[in-house]
């Protein structure tokens, strides 16, 4: 049985009277790669320089593989951190810059040129190795920075949004490169991002944070699929998830969702607590489930006259936004579909997938 | 058609402005030419001839004298012994001024603490407190110290005035250097003074330079507390300087004052010829990038 690689107990943060983060709890196996994902100021990184041991946690404990490190500086935790600005020291060379830490704890000149050989290779950069840091582009600093990190062989990773400062292109090369290195090392990563699309792609389990509280947990998929507020489910996903306001009602055939004159069957749904008529309720739907492709077997179609507002194209998808029961609303059709301003089409609207909400609360149904 | 006479136009005012700049060169140029051309004369030209005309025949006898014959009060060894004063006066007190400085910049943009703004504030008010101000309090402090009229004393408070500049200008080049750096090096294991003199010092060349020009200006150039806290044996150049154009028998050695006092403005001229670009450059040192 491996041991959990990082525990998160109870965390709590003030900043003088105001709360930052209110008493998180979250777990990484060996292994995983945990991405912290949030809007600016909801406390993420906050909580990554409190697991460094760079700010201290106002209450709570920090465990990394069984240890309690609460109590430790930085560099007895075992950690290594990439940062956003990658913080490579500017007078030292590429070689100087990995090596610092080892020189700092006074390993031997022979060993020190060893591991950093390994990480050179490891990282491809064994040609910049005399290089200072402002001779190097982005995805090469980045590289570096990296192999700061890994020369140290930590037990865990903190990576403080790695990839913002490069240009959408690099950022999708660095992000595969990162996610290589994860699936070669078998390492244990926390990672910080504002960027969902980050978060889904890189991580085996993504920590939504709000306002310094954990909104969901789960891997990528489940949060996608099944979030567990309006929150994470307009925050996950790109374009967001279509809102559309109503009330529970019982009808002939079990559930269903009215709004206005729009009625939906949603008997299929399964609710996570026995339903109320009446209630107030928000249907969520992916803009992926209006279309015009066979999601599904056709078991949750409903079709519906609506008329083009806007109509944005990226190659393989047309996003279509329309008004829709007093809501704006986006749907993606195929290239195929010969869709003009003003113009009304059918469009389907494929209702396997909804997600139900308290529209008071926020909360799953 | 319109283009060439539009080119015309920018030419004529482009030579105007150089004109004027030019007229302003001169003016600012005019009493430094007086200076060194009375210096070059003997006392016989002067007295025949006009101000800014030229040395008829160039003598460095004037030099000599102010150098090393000219007589403040009693004593006449002329300007020497006094020049070195300063110049053992000036060397300690912008290098420790300047270190502390460095360490206090560090420490107040990278290490906060709770106070530190308080304390930086303060500092900052140092630099603004006149220099009459203190002096009567420093004169007790330097007497209870045993330092009173003593070359090392000239130093302690040339070193206390000046730490409110050089930690405003370590600090304010600090505050442009990413905090990241500091999170990276307490990651990599390094200390307080590690981080301090292996990342940040090597970055510090620029404010080094501009801390050290200001620094060596201001205390070379220093009348009040020179005059104020030394005595016979420790005067800087300035009161020495003082002294010998007051000491009047007689005639008044116009070409010996005047030779007195470009060897006593010299250092900071020579320091700004050399360094003056890198003060410059210093000053207006963006952020590091890398």
């Amino acid at each position: 049985m491996s041991q959990t690689a990082l525990e998160i107990r109870k965390i709590t943060k003030f900043f003088g009277d105001t709360e930052v983060l209110f008493g998180i709890d979250l777990k990484a196996e060996q292994g995983d790669f945990l991405v912290l994902v949030g809007p600016s100021g909801c406390g993420k990184s906050t909580l990554l320089n409190i697991i460094a041991g760079l700010e201290e946690e106002t209450s709570g404990d920090i465990f990394i593989e069984g240890r309690n490190v609460s109590d430790l500086a930085p560099k007895d935790r075992d950690i290594a951190m990439v940062f956003q600005s990658y913080a490579l020291y500017p007078t030292m060379s590429v070689a100087g810059n990995i090596t610092y830490g080892m020189k700092v704890r006074g390993m031997g000149k022979a060993e020190r040129h060893e591991a950093l050989m390994r990480v050179a290779k490891q990282l491809q950069i064994e040609q910049l190795l005399d290089r200072k840091p402002s001779q190097l582009s982005g995805g090469q600093r980045q590289r570096v920075a990296m192999g700061r990190a890994l020369v140290r062989e930590p037990k865990i990773f903190l990576f403080d949004e790695p990839l913002s400062n490069l240009d959408a292109k690099l950022r999708v090369e660095m992000r595969a490169e990162i996610k290589r290195l994860h699936q070669r090392l078998g390492a244990t990563i926390v990672y910080v991002t504002h960027d969902q699309t980050e978060a889904m792609s890189l991580a085996t389990n993504v920590a939504v944070l709000n306002d310094g509280h954990i909104a969901q947990t789960g891997n990528p998929q489940e949060l996608y699929d099944h979030p567990n507020s309006v929150f994470v489910a307009n925050f996950i996903g790109s374009p967001s998830m279509n809102m559309l306001c109503g009330q529970l009602a019982k009808g002939e055939n079990g559930w269903q969702f009215i709004a206005g004159n729009i009625v939906f069957d949603v008997e299929h749904y399964e609710f996570a607590a026995p339903p109320v008529a009446g209630r107030n309720v928000t249907l969520g739907i992916r803009p992926e489930y209006i279309s015009d492709y066979q999601r599904s077997r056709g078991n949750h179609i409903r079709q519906f006259k609506v008329t083009p507002q806007l109509i944005e194209t990226n190659g393989f998808d047309q996003h279509v936004t329309f008004e829709f029961c007093d809501r704006e609303i986006e749907g993606r059709f195929s290239p195929q579909q010969r869709l003009k301003l003003g113009e009304a089409f059918t469009a389907d609207f494929d209702l396997s997938a909804i997600s139900l909400f308290d529209s008071k609360t926020g909360d799953r149904l | 058609m319109v283009e060439t006479r539009g080119s015309f136009k920018n030419k004529l005012l482009r030579w105007l402005l150089l004109t004027i700049l030019g007229l302003f060169v001169l003016y600012y140029l005019l009493p430094l030419f007086v200076m060194i051309s009375t210096s070059l004369k003997s006392l016989a030209e002067i007295r025949t001839g006009s101000l800014i005309s030229l040395p008829r025949e160039i003598t460095l006898d004037a030099w000599a004298l102010a150098w090393s014959g000219s007589c403040t009060g009693t004593e006449c060894f002329g300007m020497k012994p006094y020049f070195f004063n300063s110049v053992i006066m000036v060397i300690p007190a912008v290098l420790i001024s300047t270190l502390i400085g460095a360490v206090n910049g560090y420490t107040l943009s990278k290490w906060k603490f709770a106070g530190s703004e308080v304390i930086f504030g303060l500092l900052l008010f140092g630099c603004f407190i006149p220099f009459q101000v203190i002096l009567l309090p420093m004169a007790i402090v330097l007497g209870k110290l045993g330092l009173a009229g003593t070359i090392p004393g000239l130093i302690m408070v040339h070193v206390i005035y000046g730490i409110g500049f050089t930690t405003l200008f370590f600090r304010n080049y600090y505050v442009s250097v990413p905090t990241e750096l500091v999170k990276a090096a307490k990651i990599d294991g390094a200390g307080f003074f590690q981080i301090f003199f292996s990342i940040f010092l090597p970055l510090s060349t620029p404010v080094f330079v501009v801390t050290i020009i200001w620094q060596f200006t201001q205390i070379w150039n220093d009348f009040l507390f020179g005059v104020s806290f030394s005595s016979a044996g420790s005067q800087p150049v300035t009161v020495a300087l003082n002294n010998i154009v007051n000491t009047s028998t007689g005639v008044k050695a116009y070409n010996v004052d005047m030779a007195a006092a470009i060897i006593a403005a010299l250092p900071t001229l020579v320091v700004y010829v050399l360094a003056g670009k890198y003060f410059v450059r210093g000053l207006t040192a963006g952020s590091v990038k890398g």
